[in-house]
């Protein structure tokens, strides 16, 4: 499965705790970002990096925690960003 | 022609050909400038064509954003700002603002083209560097002790009656409303005006009471020079902040101060700088930089005013504020 790719009509804002924010310049909405989905949104950015399965290995690396939850935390936020059209389908 | 300084930049002004100057209440606060300032932004004013009034969409101008009355309107080169009886362009590049102003009694809104033109100077200083910011900072404490306080909200949130109460209490202050930011290093800066109190804090604070101006231009609020009010007291300059306010009015009986995570606060900034999502706007990755470290090393707190902030301003806000900066 490929990852989405960001808006470009969406900045990314990178705060020094390790959280973040996305401001949408066509809705004119912010949006939060905790750590995790943090290091998401720069992986959507990362040709290198554009599978499911590379980024559930950086979240299980990154967060110690365990490679199915790390695949559930991405689902969840992937859904998100595509929802609020902060992402966008990677084209074919 | 006259000239005043806004740190580092001279604006100089042309207005022979109205009856009054439109700019003399917006920078009545600046200092004047000398000679040899270096090179100016030019504000040249002229009374306003009978064109002036018409759709700049029917001239290819593009929608922008609007700000109450105010609407922008983005075309080769920079902005159109129009209030639908006043223009003024703004060129992204530097160059010199041109204004055509209605007389007072053709304006659609009391006060409109004044506020056209305080947009039009927070466009254009962009390109000299200086990125508005709509907030109000302070200084708590005196000397080497002194902590920068940043208020942010938008109109109506609390800035101007907590912006009040740390000054009852003691504070030094660079403004209540509008500052601006500048990079290398990242300095915030006092936009010397007025403040405005509506009728709510005006009470809150009956010793200013004698001290307020008329109503003027829109709404009911009215001018208080802080000068007069606070004098000795004003900042041209603050070189950060370590604590940032984000009032709102809670309703409750009690002021509370609740911890905001930096992420939140960063997204509040971002909601009070409206600018930043105007298409085409020159600086946008800049000024957002200086909002993320403007916020860096700063504690940041939710104020949420109750309505004993009105009753005793100094002992629900200013009272708070100080136990919160004494502890850590």
């Amino acid at each position: 499965m490929s990852l989405p790719v960001p808006n470009p009509q969406v900045l990314f804002t990178e705060i020094d705790d390790g959280s973040g924010v996305l401001l949408h310049l066509e809705t004119k909405f912010y949006y939060t970002l905790n750590p995790t989905a943090v290091v998401v949104w720069k992986a959507l950015a990362e040709a290198k990096l554009a599978t499911v399965e590379a980024v559930a290995a950086r979240l299980t690396a990154e967060f110690r925690v365990e490679p199915e939850e790390a695949r559930r935390d991405l689902g969840g936020i992937l859904d998100e960003l595509l929802a609020d059209g902060l992402a966008l389908p990677r084209p074919a | 022609m006259p000239a005043a300084r806004l740190h580092g930049v001279t604006l100089a002004w042309s207005s022979e050909a109205l009856p009054f100057d439109p700019l003399a209440d917006l920078l009545a606060m600046l200092e004047p400038a000398g000679e040899g300032a270096g090179e100016p932004l030019r504000i040249a004013l002229r009374p306003a064509s009978a064109g002036a009034a018409s759709d700049p969409r029917e001239e290819g101008w593009e929608p922008s954003f609007f700000h109450g009355i105010v609407q922008a309107y983005r075309g080769a080169g920079g902005f159109l700002l129009w209030d639908r009886a006043s223009r003024a362009r703004v060129p992204t590049d530097g160059g010199a603002v041109e204004a055509e102003i209605a007389a007072p009694h053709r304006e659609v809104e009391p006060g409109s083209a004044a506020a056209m033109l305080q947009i039009a100077l927070a466009l254009a200083l962009r390109a000299r560097g200086l990125y508005h910011l709509h907030a109000a900072a302070l200084v708590h404490g005196s000397g080497a002790d002194g902590v920068g306080v940043l208020v942010v909200g938008g109109s109506g949130a609390g800035k101007t009656t907590t912006t009040l109460a740390l000054l009852e209490a003691g504070a030094a202050y660079l403004g209540d409303d509008a500052l601006f930011l500048e990079a290398s290093p990242l300095t915030l800066l006092a936009f010397p005006r007025a403040f405005h109190l509506g009728a709510a804090t005006l009470a809150a604070f009956p010793r200013l009471a004698a001290l307020v101006g008329p109503p003027n231009g829109r709404g009911d609020k009215r001018p208080l020079d802080p000068r007069r009010a606070y004098p000795g007291r004003h900042r041209h300059v603050l070189a950060g902040v370590s604590l940032a306010l984000f009032p709102s009015i809670s309703g409750g009986p009690v002021t509370e101060l609740v911890p905001l995570a930096r992420a939140e606060a960063f997204g509040h900034l971002l909601a009070s700088s409206a600018a930043l999502v105007v298409d085409g706007l020159p600086g946008r990755d800049e000024n957002l930089a200086l909002l993320n470290a403007l916020l860096r090393g700063a504690r940041c707190f939710e104020l949420r005013l109750g309505r004993d902030a009105l009753a005793d301003p100094v002992a629900a806000i200013a009272a708070r504020v100080a136990g919160c900066l004494t502890t850590t």
